[in-house]
């Protein structure tokens, strides 16, 4: 049946001409089609059902992109799903060090009871110490009852008290660990200043890295593809557009942008090098700097070079970047002559010393002396979640808590491996010392950690030192494949729920998400399988876990408790699909730190001075040798400027993906429209594709000392000479599961990257900071079987 | 784990172990001594100095600002309010520390640390846990938590009030707060 619906699901994502299509029998042309509202993290859609089976899913309302979530069907059908509870052979059997099979051998199904009471025990053996909780986000699901992080901490903090967290995330985590030190917000996730402030100011918009147009069609609540109208109205709005960014992005051709190809991981030295030329000719804000900032004065003689003898020049930048003085001059003069806003983003921050980015953006802008007026200074989310969109400032449905967790333990996110290869090591976090748990046993649900996690043969060696590893997915995942306990959770097609407060900034709708067909096999949607094993622990528990209601009486609940309900009936929403919030006027004039320009006295920020700190005693105090008081230029350990590149190099950037969400969307029709061969797409600039021997469209072997993968090569002027890029999230596959550290045969890039973290300070991973060589695909090239599922035995 | 808490307030305020109690207001934030011209805060830590059938005489002990003699903070940053007084000289004043004595209903004691702070504590894990997971809250100061929840507070959809007694909880049990949360 999957294959004549992958099939079918091609026509109809070409000509959307679903009804027409010959797979349909004639019998069902006359059964009723039932039309059901849902959303997802691509978007709010309506499913229509026909016998109990998906025919199509178009969007709710207008939407310019659609695309991604037509591929929602082909998924829920796909060959991947785990349809039954299952464990793995040899630990099933319990024979000793079985852990090194993990990934190699076979699986057997057995009863949910059965497989329930062994998670059960497992958990019960284990102190809550040694459990970690790899549920590390929230992309799987947007609907509250089905949750994924906040499910897991409610059930570990019910039936254990607690469990090991990872502490930071994987998308902003050195921003998010120095941001509220310097400017008093974290500011990757903050209200932007609405795009009605922009567009009539800004003069200048510089993406920094910035893709507004790729990664503002997903969303971590429910996309509304908003922004889609605003970018067309920012074409046509006679802004600049400058690009600085190693790949010519989809947003830069769409913008016509001014394109600077700088070297990746070198953009602080750029940032230095305006800076210097601004203080030199005396070109700066110098007001802004003595009204709104704090230690300036003892960044100066950095810039000037007095501190380490290298002044910050633009020659000096020059040399680092490839990006020549004049335009470094020429950038910083446009700047402070214009109403320059820099949109900076997530990516660059994910690099060794990732913690300097923003601060450099910070400090420049302090410097042009813009911050606060509208149009102005600088934005780290207007890249993401309808960064832009002014808020309606209503509550959403309200969720479940996870509660308390009284295990103090966590793991940074770049040290899961370390954690896990070498417990009880102690690390420097923060200005402390922090010492790594000793995991035992692993618990996943609804996250795909052999994937997202740095250097995935590090991680696997890591896996393998476990106890036991659960993993509760809809999928076989590369996660799931290496689990000792497999439980078969629901899509969200197949259950019902309702949303978060959606888009992310606009929060302006509530999505009903409703069951759309039932799961034909044996899964059970995560809430479910969460009761059923506080169950197992005792009535007590059971009771403070489910609280008493069913499924649908959380959804309500929830829903009462959101400014939705004081408007229409749960029924009527219920039936409706969703309810909208009206954005109030006042909404359209957000100004990202107006308040603060406007009286710095009554609206200090949360910082040690109440300004913008230049320069951070506390941070200076830490006595680190890599994070100091100031922004600060440290050479990445891989770089094009490195000696390392004698062996690799080629700079690997791996940035969000454009045609899946993470790991989303990998196992569906849409992945064929861009792989080659079956594989992760590889850019590679012409000069390099001809220095090395690579033509379009072939297989080439990528890598370096960490590991090595198959990709196929695509040779495109978008990326500059020296650098490529395989965007994140295929499956991981390894060519020969019995060998360590077999070749990548998907094109997972974190097959290559490193775990090592930004700095002491943060412990921030640093997927972009990577050199690899590449060469011809050579040997016996066997077929991708990423997403196939493993051997198992059903009884 | 409860006993290295009391020892570390020991430390704290120099006092003995057995008459370290907490102010413990039922309902909302403030314990209100009008007629002493004196407000307490919820979750205090004071030290019994006498006691009768329903009322006690405690002691607190802080630190002052420069410009303001009239509020006791939890430490020298003055990011946490212990009490407010419209009395002069009721706050005892030595070089920026002070400690003032004032008598309390024995109902708004109690020595259990976690009970004093539940309200907070509560709202905390209640409003804050729905996204995400908690952050270990000593792993952070006074100040970050400040900028955090700042950060933070509009995705919540919390009250003004609700953001006080949040906030509260955060910088009393922060890295360079007074108290710590039991495991």
């Amino acid at each position: 049946m999957s294959i004549s619906r992958r099939k079918f699901l091609q026509g109809s994502a070409a000509a959307t001409a679903v009804l027409s299509t010959s797979t349909i029998g004639a019998t069902e042309l006359f059964s009723p089609v039932k039309k059901i509202p849902s959303a997802s993290h691509f978007g709010a859609f309506y499913a229509y059902v026909q016998d109990g089976k998906i025919i199509d899913i178009k969007p709710q309302g207008k939407d310019s992109r659609p695309g991604m979530m037509k591929a929602l069907v082909d998924r829920n059908y796909s060959n991947s799903r785990i349809k039954y509870p299952y464990v793995r052979k040899s630990f099933l059997e319990g024979k000793a060090n079985n852990g090194e099979l993990r990934g190699k051998e076979e699986f057997v199904r057995v009863s949910w009871d059965k497989a329930l009471k062994l998670v059960a025990k497992k958990l019960k053996d284990t102190p809550r110490d040694s459990i970690y909780n790899g549920t590390t986000d929230a992309w799987s699901h947007p609907g509250l009852l089905n949750y994924s992080p906040t499910l897991a901490g409610k059930f570990f903090n019910t039936v254990k008290g607690g469990s090991v967290n990872t502490d930071g995330d994987y998308s902003a985590g050195a921003a998010l660990r120095t941001n509220p030190d310097i400017v008093g917000d974290i500011e990757v996730y903050s209200l932007q200043t609405a795009h009605e402030q922009i567009l009539p100011n800004t003069q200048v918009y510089v993406m920094w890295g910035a893709d507004l147009f790729k990664t503002n069609k997903i969303d971590f609540a429910v996309a509304n593809r908003k922004n889609d109208e605003y970018f067309l109205k920012y074409k046509k709005s006679g802004m600049k557009f400058i690009s600085i960014d190693p790949i010519k992005t989809e947003t830069a051709k769409m913008f016509d942008a001014e394109c600077i190809h700088i070297r990746p991981n070198t953009d602080v030295a750029l940032m230095l090098g305006i800076m210097n030329y601004l203080y030199v000719t005396k070109k700066y804000d110098k007001a802004f700097i003595d009204k709104y900032t704090d230690g300036f004065d003892k960044f100066v003689p950095y810039l000037l070079g007095k501190t380490d003898g290298t002044p910050k020049t633009p020659e000096w930048a020059a040399k680092i970047t490839e990006v020549p003085a004049s335009k470094i001059k020429e950038l910083a003069d446009l700047f402070v002559s214009h109403r320059t806003l820099i949109a900076g983003n997530w990516s660059m921050q994910r690099a060794h010393h990732g913690e300097q980015v923003h601060w450099g953006i910070i400090t420049l802008a302090s410097m042009i002396g813009q911050i606060g007026l509208p149009g102005g200074g600088f934005g780290f989310s207007l890249h993401y979640g309808g960064g832009g969109q002014a808020s309606a400032g209503k509550s959403g449905p309200s969720g479940f808590s996870e509660g308390r967790n009284r295990v103090k333990s966590i793991i940074p996110a770049s040290r899961i491996n370390e954690a896990l290869l070498y417990p009880g090591r102690e690390i420097n976090f923060m200005g402390e010392k922090l010492k790594l748990p000793h995991i035992k046993l692993m618990y996943v649900a609804g996250a795909n950690n052999v994937g997202h996690q740095q250097d995935i043969n590090e991680l696997i060696k890591g896996l393998k030192k476990l106890d036991t590893f659960i993993v509760q997915e809809p999928w076989w995942t590369p996660t799931a494949k290496m689990a000792d306990i497999v439980l078969p959770a629901t899509n969200l097609l197949e259950r019902d729920d309702i949303s978060l407060l959606s888009g992310s900034y606009s929060g302006d709708k509530v999505y009903a998400m409703r069951k759309v067909v039932n799961n034909p096999y044996e899964a059970k949607d995560d809430y479910e399988i969460y009761s059923l094993l506080t169950k197992e622990f005792g009535t007590k528990q059971y009771k403070k876990f489910t609280e008493g209601k069913t499924k649908m009486e959380h959804i309500k609940a929830f829903y009462a408790g959101s400014d939705a309900a004081k408007t229409i009936s749960f029924d009527k929403f219920w039936e409706k699909g969703y309810v909208e919030y009206e954005i109030p006027k006042e909404a359209y004039k957000y100004v990202r730190q107006g308040d603060f320009r406007e009286n710095p006295v009554k609206n200090p920020l949360k910082t040690e001075s109440g300004k913008i700190q230049i320069f951070s005693k506390k941070f200076d105090d830490f006595g680190l040798d890599d994070f100091k008081g100031h922004v600060t230029w440290f050479e990445p350990a891989e770089y094009l400027g490195s000696k390392m590149t004698k062996k690799y190099p080629l700079h690997l950037l791996s940035p969000h993906a454009t045609y899946r969400k993470h790991s989303q969307l990998d196992n569906t029709w849409i992945a064929e429209l861009y792989k080659i061969k079956g594989r992760e797409p590889i850019r590679i600039n012409p000069a390099d594709a001809k220095k090395y021997g690579v033509s379009n469209g072939e297989l080439v072997e990528v890598y370096n000392g960490r590991g090595k993968i198959l990709a196929g090569a695509v040779v495109t002027n978008d990326i500059r000479e020296g650098v490529v890029a395989i965007e994140e999230g295929t499956w991981y596959s390894p060519e020969d599961p019995m060998v360590e550290g077999s070749r990548g045969n998907s094109g997972q890039p974190n097959v290559l990257t490193s775990s090592r973290p930004t700095s002491q300070m943060s412990q921030s991973t640093t997927a972009n900071t990577v050199l690899v060589a590449i060469r011809k695909a050579e040997g016996v090239i066997v077929p991708n079987q990423a997403h196939l599922m493993p051997k198992v035995k059903n009884i | 784990m409860k006993l290295l808490i009391h020892i570390l307030i020991v430390c704290m305020f120099a006092i003995n172990l057995q008459a370290v109690s907490y102010i413990y207001v039922q309902e909302g934030v403030k314990l209100p001594l009008p007629n002493q011209k004196v407000t307490l805060y919820n979750g205090v830590p004071v030290v019994v100095v006498s006691q009768d059938g329903v009322t006690a005489k405690v002691k607190l002990s802080g630190f002052v600002g420069k410009k303001s003699r009239y509020k006791l903070y939890a430490t020298a940053n003055l990011k946490l309010l212990f009490a407010t007084t419209k009395k002069a000289n009721l706050i005892k004043i030595s070089g920026q520390k002070g400690t003032m004595e004032v008598m309390v209903p024995k109902k708004s004691l109690t020595k259990d640390m976690e009970e004093a702070w539940a309200i907070n504590s509560d709202l905390f894990y209640n409003k804050c846990t729905k996204c995400h997971h908690a952050k270990i809250i000593e792993h952070h100061s006074m100040q970050e938590w400040g900028a955090l929840f700042g950060s933070m507070k509009d995705k919540a959809r919390t009250t003004k009030d609700q953001n006080a007694l949040i906030l509260r909880f955060l910088r009393a049990f922060a890295k360079d707060g007074i108290l710590r949360e039991a495991e």
